[in-house]
């Protein structure tokens, strides 16, 4: 198993409030999407959502684990418009401080399945905030994703918050 | 004192890129990786391991940056942690010496041969405007006792990363047959 850069986007002095990669190619097995973020809402901590194919439709839903230092929870949700993001620092959380999030985004291309995503994520303020999440969020559509949207909800990410693609390739030839 | 010194990326490798490792022959602590190009995206540090001291059960495996003398100054972590019978999470904040970023490993007192397993993920420790987050998966079973452990750890630090350590709790050797290899994670054009 291999792994290969499909494309990568930093976020300018300016921010942004999502990120798009299309054309995504239909030669790998699997997708990896790594998210370096902070959000610039006027919040502590400020949300993100994950979309396919430019469907914004509540077709989505979610589940996950966390914890925050001194307690552990869960949740849910069902019929929601888009995969579970990366919560992240926001503005008014102390400075230069972002989330990591690593997606695995499994047999993306299928046309057979629906598609199921596992997301590892976190931050930590460096103060008396941090939490860290396992989550799982699926989206009902059997279509290959063809193309992926990171939105920083409403708001916008920080400058320097970077998304990274990669696709993972089962073969044993190189260059995927 | 094992402390390795990076190579370059080939290009004959895909978007992980072994840059050092090694698997000890003698017990020793902490494992030092220096000189890491700056050159990746990310990195990605993967420990088998089993530490000796103080006769435990677990130890924790530590990471610290940019020092030769482990240091837990300016980090901070939150951890979530299940034992096979309950669920808990906790918080590490500028705690030095004894943690970083980190998980646990089987200690000495734990059946011989058994090793756990750690993986830190580093995102963009080459920037120089960002603190540093680290994503850290851990686990280790015991046969009747066990850990599973995700921890998100923050170096309050905008400087480079050019030096890696593992540590481990209360600088304890790690037994021989622990590795230790670290990955660089290309993005495009690099």
């Amino acid at each position: 198993m291999s792994m290969y850069p499909i494309a990568t986007q930093t976020v300018g002095s300016g921010g942004a409030t999502s990120v798009t990669f299309i054309g995504i190619p239909q030669n790998f097995t699997h997708l990896q999407f790594r998210v370096f973020a902070r959000s610039q809402a006027s919040a502590a901590v400020y949300y993100s959502q994950l979309n396919f194919n430019g469907d914004n439709g509540n077709n989505y839903s979610w589940h996950f684990l966390n914890a925050g230092g001194a307690s552990v929870g869960g949740g849910n949700s069902t019929n929601v418009g888009g995969a579970i993001g990366v919560n992240m620092p926001a503005a008014t959380e102390s400075a230069n401080i972002f989330a990591v999030g690593i997606y695995d985004i499994l047999d993306y291309s299928n046309t057979t399945k629906n598609k199921v995503v596992k997301c590892f994520e976190g931050h930590d303020s460096n103060n008396s905030n941090g939490e860290v999440f396992i989550i799982s969020s699926a989206w009902y559509n059997t279509a290959a994703i063809i193309s992926l949207n990171f939105s920083a909800s409403g708001s916008s990410f920080a400058p320097g918050s970077r998304f990274d693609l990669y696709g993972i390739s089962t073969a044993s030839a190189t260059g995927a | 004192m094992p402390i390795f010194t990076a190579a370059s990326a080939g290009t004959e490798h895909g978007a992980i890129v072994p840059i050092a490792s090694t698997r000890l022959t003698s017990q020793y602590s902490p494992i030092t990786f220096i000189n890491i190009p700056q050159t990746y995206q990310d990195l990605m540090v993967v420990v088998t391991a089993r530490i000796n001291g103080y006769q435990q059960q677990t130890m924790a495996v530590n990471m610290y940056f940019n020092t030769l003398v482990q240091s837990a100054a300016g980090w901070s972590s939150t951890r979530l942690i299940s034992d096979g019978y309950s669920v808990s999470s906790n918080r590490t904040l500028q705690s030095g010496p004894t943690y970083g970023a980190y998980s646990n490993a089987p200690g000495s007192l734990s059946a011989p041969n058994t090793f756990g397993s750690v993986v830190f993920h580093v995102l963009n420790y080459a920037n120089s405007s960002t603190y540093k987050t680290v994503l850290v998966k851990g686990s280790f079973d015991l046969n009747g006792y066990g850990g599973t452990e995700l921890n998100v750890g923050t170096f309050a630090s905008t400087a480079p990363i050019t030096i890696v350590q593992i540590g481990s709790g209360y600088g304890m050797p790690y037994f021989e047959g622990s590795t230790f290899t670290l990955y660089g994670v290309r993005s495009v054009g690099q």
